[in-house]
């Protein structure tokens, strides 16, 4: 998964734990209301979201079509 | 953990031959052509890669436990839940960096780990800020009242029963938390109006009894109707994780 020096999945998760912590943080703060209505559906879509992005790139490691 | 040093490598080369082959026979001459001795294995690279999830490991728990420390020396009144996010952002930013010298698997447990703390937090409305354990407030006047009153886990209780509301005054009073019980008392001819809010759990107001996800119950109408007689008593109340009881004694 590295490209040119970076580690691709480091980055990406690393990416959105700053994004998360943040939003976190505000809503500990009561500067946003997260909502449980919310959060749970939005992590279900980064989580599909990161097995499709696995897939994809696993079938072009081994040359396949996706 | 990916990111720790290998062992060192044991990659001692088989020593070179330097004996002359004896002499052979005269009158005979034998090729061997044995397999061909593979090139000596390089050590692995001891190059300076710091294990970066055993120092973010170690940062946090030395984090967590001065923060720790000093909200129990009332010292600071830190948000357990501020502080994992602080935490989250900083195990981000250190994967950010890391992502130059490769796969974190750790590190990235730990943020896995922490975001799905949050967001279950986040989920019941958990805010774990005011300490740990059985607290009794028991204020005998508006003066001694506070605007809120925080528990992160325990009890909570505020008996509001020996305070005289004067005739026209509006009295404001918060309380939260984060996983446990909140009870209220007040004066059974108060002029009460109460918001009681559970994220998972249950609320009693005034007999009236609601439990499950995402709780509320409030007082539309006045307990004790007797505006004349008393001020205006309005609470806000919330549990993340437990029960919230308002009765009048």
């Amino acid at each position: 998964m590295a490209s040119s020096g970076v580690h691709r999945t480091s980055l990406i998760a690393g990416l959105l734990f700053v994004v998360l912590g943040v939003l976190f943080l505000l809503d500990a703060l009561d500067a946003i209301n997260l909502k449980g209505a919310y959060v749970w559906p939005v992590a279900l879509i980064v989580v599909g979201l990161a097995v499709l992005w696995g897939g994809l790139t696993a079938s072009r490691r081994r040359g396949g079509e996706p | 953990m990916s990111d720790e040093l290998p062992p060192e490598g044991e990659s001692e080369t088989p020593p070179a031959e330097t004996s002359e082959p004896e002499a052979e026979p005269k009158g005979t001459a034998i090729l061997e052509t044995g397999p061909p001795i593979p090139p000596p294995v390089p050590p692995p690279s001891r190059a300076h890669k710091l294990p970066l999830t055993r120092l973010m490991l170690g940062a946090l728990f030395v984090a967590g436990g001065a923060l720790w420390l000093l909200g129990a020396l009332d010292v600071v009144d830190v948000s357990v839940t501020a502080a994992l996010s602080v935490a989250l952002i900083v195990v981000g930013l250190a994967l950010l960096a890391g992502s130059f010298t490769g796969r974190h698997t750790g590190m990235i447990t730990i943020g896995i780990v922490l975001t799905a703390g949050l967001a279950l937090a986040s989920t019941f409305d958990i805010r774990l800020e005011g300490g740990i354990g059985q607290r009794n407030e028991r204020p005998a006047s508006v003066a001694e009242l506070k605007s809120e009153y925080k528990l992160g886990v325990g009890q909570l209780t505020i008996d509001l029963t020996g305070i005289i509301f004067a005739p026209g005054t509006t009295t404001h009073i918060k309380a939260r938390v984060g996983i446990g019980q909140l009870t209220v008392h007040v004066p059974a001819n108060g002029y009460v109006f109460a918001d009681a809010t559970a994220g998972l759990g249950e609320v009693l107001l005034f007999g009236r009894q609601s439990s499950g996800f995402d709780v509320e119950l409030s007082t539309p109408v006045l307990n004790g109707i007797r505006p004349g007689v008393s001020g205006r008593l309005i609470l806000e109340l919330s549990v993340g994780l437990g029960q919230v009881t308002v009765d009048g004694q």
